[in-house]
């Protein structure tokens, strides 16, 4: 295969909701207030959007939410789906959009998601949702849910690299200081270490504060295509993308410590004429605390089994060597379903324009973001940056 | 895949908070992923002594609870790996 999507599409404009607990809210109403706020910031119209891609809502879930989603914006576009791929849909539906803009299908495609899962479902309620995610027959009836398979595969990486719990906590510690520096970031108190290893367990070796949050949110962003573009100065050029997908259930998987991400990485990178050490930032996927370690390791982002130590290090926070997650990530920016991958991207396109203030890295001028779906089942990489390359 | 029951811990968790009330009383429990020598990987329940003392390596042997749709394979500690 020798297509690419390298300069295909270009990311003119991004928006978020309200963040956090937002009772007063549909999920519905959350995705079209972060779409309406993406469409401004890209200078354009809502007649202008002639491509609309959407995920998946646990509160409100719609047969045909594409459509559903369409109807309530009141968009007629040439191009309209929901697709799902857990948490990895925001880089599958990108992939999706800039072929589909490549291929002169359509202009300006906005990928909005995500959902009121705060508020819209009772605490439990959401916790046995999720459930539902495991096997019907090989893992739910075991007790086996999302947070305890992940929790299978932190204790191997353990057992196997020598990760520490320490470690995986000083993830959560920096996502949290960096949300400090993010006006709407869901969770802003900071947290300490000793903070993080004594929460409540929830299943070993994963407490609360290892585990993302469950938040009232919804994300957008415009992708357009790059003749032509308005506002071609702010926008973010997609260099590389890949995907990558080993299995959907645990009990299926290659393997417990080797996943998908190395695979859509290298697509990524190699799309891009990339590599590791070209980046000025990256996003990771941080559903549970294990997970960026795992990925920054796979990404080629620190030595073989060494990125544990590296975040413990501060080699991923602020000020270190490759910031990760400036934004405070899933475990403290927000996490509503699948709108947690594509905070990701909005937090790499206003790192790449220089927005963010207190928590921007200097010249990042080249990001890196990664989405994960299911127990790291679906892997989707992305590499963005300033102007054409 | 016919399996002859054994199998050797490739993985473990205690959980500690309930996915939904059907287990809250049976907390803590013991989450395993076992590798067959068959070459299949189950993900299953531990149960019976020492399963919340259970280390990555350590020999298991399936059993059978009876549930009202059927019997569920778990496993139990068959001896230490060390």
């Amino acid at each position: 295969v020798t297509s690419t999507l390298r300069n295909a599409a270009v990311i003119l404009g991004v928006g978020e909701s309200e963040i956090g607990q937002v009772p007063d809210m549909t999920g519905l109403g959350l995705n079209a207030q972060a779409a309406r706020r993406a469409i401004e910031d890209a200078g354009l119209q809502p007649g202008d959007i002639d491509g609309l891609l959407t995920a998946y809502s646990f509160t409100e879930p719609y047969f045909m939410l594409g459509s559903v989603l369409a109807e309530y914006l009141g968009l007629q576009p040439a191009l309209c789906a929901s697709m799902v791929a857990g948490g990895a849909s925001p880089g599958v539906m990108i992939g999706h959009a800039a072929a589909a803009i490549a291929s002169g299908r359509c202009r300006n495609v906005l990928i909005c998601c995500g959902e009121n899962r705060a508020t819209g479902l009772a605490r439990d309620d959401a916790v046995a949702a999720l459930t539902a995610v495991g096997h019907p027959w090989y893992e739910a009836p075991y007790g086996a849910f999302i947070p305890a398979l992940y929790a299978l595969i932190a204790r191997r990486h353990m057992h196997e690299f020598g990760t520490t719990a320490e470690q995986m906590a000083s993830v959560s510690v920096q996502s949290r200081r960096h949300a400090g520096l993010h006006p709407k970031a869901h969770k802003r108190t900071p947290i300490t270490l000793k903070d993080v290893l004594e929460a409540k367990r929830v299943s070993d070796p994963l407490g609360l504060l290892d585990c993302c949050l469950i938040s009232d949110a919804a994300g957008a962003i415009v992708l357009s295509s790059p003749a032509g573009a308005s506002k071609a100065d702010k926008a973010a050029w997609l260099y590389g993308i890949g995907e990558h997908h080993t299995h959907e259930h645990l009990v299926a998987a290659p393997s417990l410590t080797a996943f998908g991400a190395s695979e859509s990485g290298r697509s990524a990178y190699d799309m891009a004429g990339l590599g590791p050490q070209d980046l000025r930032v990256a996003q990771l996927y941080d559903c549970f605390s294990i997970v960026p370690i795992i990925e920054a390791d796979e990404l080629g982002l620190s030595r073989p089994g060494q990125a544990g130590s590296a975040f413990a290090a501060g080699e991923f926070a602020l000020g270190g060597r490759l910031p990760v997650n400036t934004h405070g990530g899933m475990l403290s920016h927000a996490h509503a379903g699948a709108a947690g991958g594509l905070f990701s991207v909005i937090e790499a396109v206003r790192q790449i324009r220089g927005e963010c203030g207190d928590r921007q890295v200097a010249s990042a001028n080249v990001a890196l973001v990664h989405n994960e779906g299911g127990i790291l089942s679906s892997h989707c990489t992305m590499i963005f940056g300033a102007g054409p390359r | 895949v016919e399996a002859a029951g054994q199998g050797e811990i490739e993985s473990l968790t205690i959980v500690r908070r309930a996915p939904t009330p059907a287990f809250r009383d049976k907390l803590p429990y013991a989450i395993v992923a076992v590798a067959l020598p068959e070459g299949v990987r189950m993900i299953t329940n531990l149960i019976g002594d020492g399963a919340l003392e259970a280390q990555i390596g350590d020999k298991v042997v399936v059993c059978f609870e009876q549930r009202s749709n059927g019997a569920l394979p778990q496993f139990k500690l068959s001896e230490r790996a060390q």
